[in-house]
C-alpha cells in the first residue's frame, strides 16, 4: 500500500511540473523548416529594397502599412546598411537589377560625403558638420561588398579615402570617436556608440581584406582588442556580452589572421548570447502564451542581427578548432531563427490586402511598421544563415558579376 | 573524462543520498545484527531500482525532449527550477523523505528507489546532463553517481553509529547547499550555450 504522504507528493510534484513546463520551459518552435523557402525570402526582401528605392537613390526609410504612409525621416548610416546589403543580394543572386539599385545607392552616398583633411566621410546633410562614424565604416563594407562582387576597383580610391576617416577616429585604447567636429576640427570626445566600433572593425578588416600591406590589420587588431575586452564596460552593457553582429563580421573575417584564446572565448560567449536570443524567440513563437512569457516579438532588423552575428561565429566555429564544438549548434540555432524570420515574413497573398503591397510584400512589420534595416538585416541574417547550413565556409560570392 | 565526473558530481548531488538515510534506516531497522545482510539487499535493490529508471531517462532524452519541443540548453533552466524543491526540502529537514513515507509494502522501490534516489531532481540532472553531454557520458556518470549513492546507503548503519543522528542530519543540509549550486551552475550553464 502507498502511503497518503507519498501520493500527496506525486500530486504536488505533478503541479510543479506542470507549473515548470508552462512558465519555464515553454515548447519551442523554429518557424518554417524548408531552405527553399528560406532561400524565397531572402529574395523577396531584395527585392522590397530594390523595389522601394526612390529617384535620388535613397530607400523608403519607414512605412506603415495601416495608414499607407512613409513619414520624412532618414538616417544614412543605415542607408549604408541597406547598400552593403544590396551588394551582397547582387553578388549572391546574380542580379544586374540588384546591382544597378545598390550603385543608386552608392551614388547617393557619394552626393552626401564630407571631405576633410585626406579623409571622406559621409554624412546627412542635416549633420553635415558631424558626420557619425558607423555611416563611413558601412560605407567601407558596401564598397567591399561592390568589389567581392564584381571584382570592380574603380572606387578602390573611394574605398581607401572614407576607411582613412575610421583611422582618425580611432583612439589609442583601439576604440574610436563617434564623429569628427569638422567646425572646430577635432573629434567628438564626449559621445559614444555601441555599434560604431563593432563597424568600424568589419570595414578596418575588409580594408585589409582588400589592400594587404597598408597597415589596415594593425587597426582591425586594436579596434577587436578593444571591443573584446572594454567596449561592455565603457557602454555600461548590463548583460555583457553586448549583442553585436558586426563584430561577429569582424571575427569572421579576421579569423584567418589568427585570433587569440581571450578573443575565441570572447566569440563563444557571443555566440551564447545570441543562441540564448534564438532560443527565446523560439519560446516566443513555440504557444499561444509564448509573448506572454517572452515578451513581445523582436523587430525583424533584430531578429536579422541575431543570424547575422551567428553566422558569423559559425565562420570562426569553422575555421578555428578551438571554437568546433559549437559548430553544429550553431548551424541548428541559423536554422532555427532563418525559419522564425521567414514564417513572419510578409507575403504576397497577405500584401493583396494593402493598399501599397509593393511596399509590404517581402517586409518584416512590428506593430504595422517596417523599417528600411528591417529587410536589411534580415536579408543578410538569412543569406548567410543558409550558407553554414549548406557548409560554404566563404562569404563572399562563387563567381563575380561581368 | 572531465564531462563524465561533472555529470556525476550533478547527478550525486541530486541523489542527495545523505538525505535519504534516515529514510532508509527506517526502511530497514537494523537493531540486530543479523540485519546487516538485509540492509545491503535493501541499499542493493534500491540502487539497482533508481539506476533503471535513470538510464532509461538516458536513453530517452533526445524523444522526451523532442516530444516537449524543448532544446537542450532551455531545458537545464528547467532542470535547475525542478531541483529547487529537494534542495528547500533538504536545507528545511536535512532529509529528502519524511519516515511516514517508508511505509510501504516495497520500500526499496517506493519510496527509496523511486522518488528516493530517482527523484524528478534527479530525473531533471539526468536528462539536462544527457542533452549536454552525451547518452554515453551521461549514462557513466549515471553509473558512478548511484555506485557512491548505494555505498552511502549501505553504509548507514555505520554512519549512524559514527556519526549520529545529528551529523547525517547536517550532511543531509549540506547536501541542500550542494544541489543549489549544481542547479545554478545547469542554469548558467543553459543560459551561455548556443
Amino acid at each position: 500500500m502507498i502511503a497518503r504522504g507519498t501520493l500527496l507528493s506525486f500530486a504536488l510534484w505533478i503541479v510543479f511540473l506542470a507549473f515548470v513546463r508552462v512558465a519555464v520551459i515553454p515548447p519551442e518552435s523554429c518557424g518554417i523548416e524548408s531552405e527553399e523557402r528560406i532561400a524565397e525570402a531572402a529574395e523577396a526582401a531584395a527585392a522590397w529594397m530594390t523595389r522601394n528605392q526612390n529617384a535620388d537613390g535613397s530607400y523608403v526609410y519607414l512605412y506603415y502599412n495601416e495608414s499607407d504612409s512613409a513619414p520624412a525621416a532618414y538616417n544614412e548610416v543605415r542607408h549604408a546598411g541597406v547598400t552593403m546589403s544590396l551588394y551582397q543580394a547582387a553578388g549572391r543572386l546574380g542580379d544586374r537589377e540588384t546591382l544597378a539599385a545598390a550603385d543608386d545607392g552608392l551614388a547617393w552616398m557619394e552626393a552626401n560625403l564630407v571631405r576633410h583633411d585626406d579623409w571622406a566621410a559621409l554624412s546627412a546633410s542635416f549633420r553635415a558638420n558631424r558626420p557619425p562614424l558607423g555611416a563611413s565604416a558601412l560605407m567601407v563594407v558596401s564598397l567591399a561588398e561592390r568589389r567581392l562582387a564584381t571584382a570592380d576597383t574603380q572606387y578602390d580610391g573611394l574605398m581607401r579615402e572614407v576607411g582613412r576617416y575610421l583611422t582618425a577616429l580611432q583612439r589609442d585604447d583601439g576604440g574610436f570617436h563617434v564623429a569628427w567636429q569638422i567646425d572646430v576640427d577635432a573629434p567628438d570626445t564626449a559621445g559614444t556608440s555601441r555599434f560604431y566600433p563593432g563597424e568600424a572593425l568589419w570595414a578596418l578588416a575588409l580594408l585589409h581584406e582588400a589592400f594587404p600591406g597598408e597597415g589596415w590589420d594593425s587597426h582591425a587588431r586594436d579596434a577587436l582588442s578593444f571591443i573584446t575586452t572594454m567596449r561592455d564596460d565603457v557602454e555600461d552593457v548590463d548583460f555583457p556580452p553586448l549583442a553585436d553582429q558586426w563584430a561577429a563580421y569582424g571575427l569572421a573575417e579576421m579569423v584567418e589572421w589568427g585570433l587569440t584564446d581571450q578573443q575565441i572565448d570572447y566569440a563563444r560567449d557571443l555566440a551564447g548570447r545570441f543562441g540564448l536570443l534564438v532560443r527565446t524567440a523560439s519560446q516566443r513563437e513555440g504557444s499561444w502564451y509564448g509573448s506572454l512569457l517572452r515578451g513581445e516579438d523582436a523587430r525583424g532588423s533584430g531578429v536579422g542581427t541575431w543570424a547575422e552575428g551567428l553566422a558569423g561565429l559559425w565562420r570562426v566555429a569553422a575555421q578555428d578548432e578551438r571554437l568546433a564544438d559549437i559548430k553544429d549548434k550553431t548551424e541548428e540555432r541559423l536554422h532555427c531563427i532563418a525559419g522564425i524570420l521567414t514564417d513572419r515574413q510578409t507575403d504576397a497573398e497577405e500584401a493583396a490586402d494593402y493598399a501599397s503591397p509593393g511596399l509590404v510584400e517581402g517586409a518584416w512589420f512590428h506593430d504595422g511598421e517596417t523599417r528600411m534595416d528591417d529587410q536589411q538585416h534580415a536579408f543578410s541574417g538569412i543569406t548567410y544563415a543558409l550558407d553554414a547550413l549548406a557548409e560554404h565556409k566563404m562569404r563572399e560570392p562563387e563567381e563575380t558579376l561581368e | 573524462m572531465t564531462e563524465i565526473l561533472r555529470a556525476a558530481v550533478g547527478i550525486f548531488a541530486t541523489l542527495a543520498p545523505f538525505g535519504l538515510v534516515p529514510a532508509f534506516l527506517a526502511a530497514s531497522p537494523d537493531d540486530h545484527e543479523g540485519d546487516a545482510a538485509r540492509t545491503g539487499l535493501t541499499a542493493f535493490a534500491a540502487a539497482g531500482a533508481a539506476l533503471a529508471v535513470l538510464l532509461t531517462a538516458v536513453v530517452l532524452t533526445d524523444p522526451f525532449l523532442g516530444l516537449l519541443d524543448v532544446s537542450g540548453e532551455n531545458f537545464q533552466a528547467g532542470a535547475a527550477v525542478i531541483m529547487a524543491p529537494l534542495a528547500v526540502r533538504l536545507l528545511w529537514s536535512g532529509r529528502s523523505l519524511g519516515l511516514s513515507e517508508v511505509a510501504t509494502g516495497r520500500p526499496w522501490l517506493l519510496p527509496l528507489a523511486v522518488p528516493g534516489l530517482a527523484s524528478p531532481a534527479a530525473l531533471g540532472a539526468v536528462v539536462a546532463y544527457s542533452g549536454r553531454y552525451g547518452e554515453a557520458d551521461a549514462a557513466a556518470a549515471v553509473a558512478i553517481a548511484i555506485l557512491a549513492a548505494g555505498a552511502l546507503l549501505c553504509a548507514g548503519v555505520f554512519l549512524r553509529r559514527a556519526l549520529g543522528g545529528l551529523a547525517i542530519g547536517v550532511l543531509g543540509r549540506l547536501s541542500g547547499a550542494l544541489i543549489v549550486a549544481v542547479a545554478v551552475e545547469l542554469a548558467v550553464d543553459g543560459v551561455r550555450s548556443v
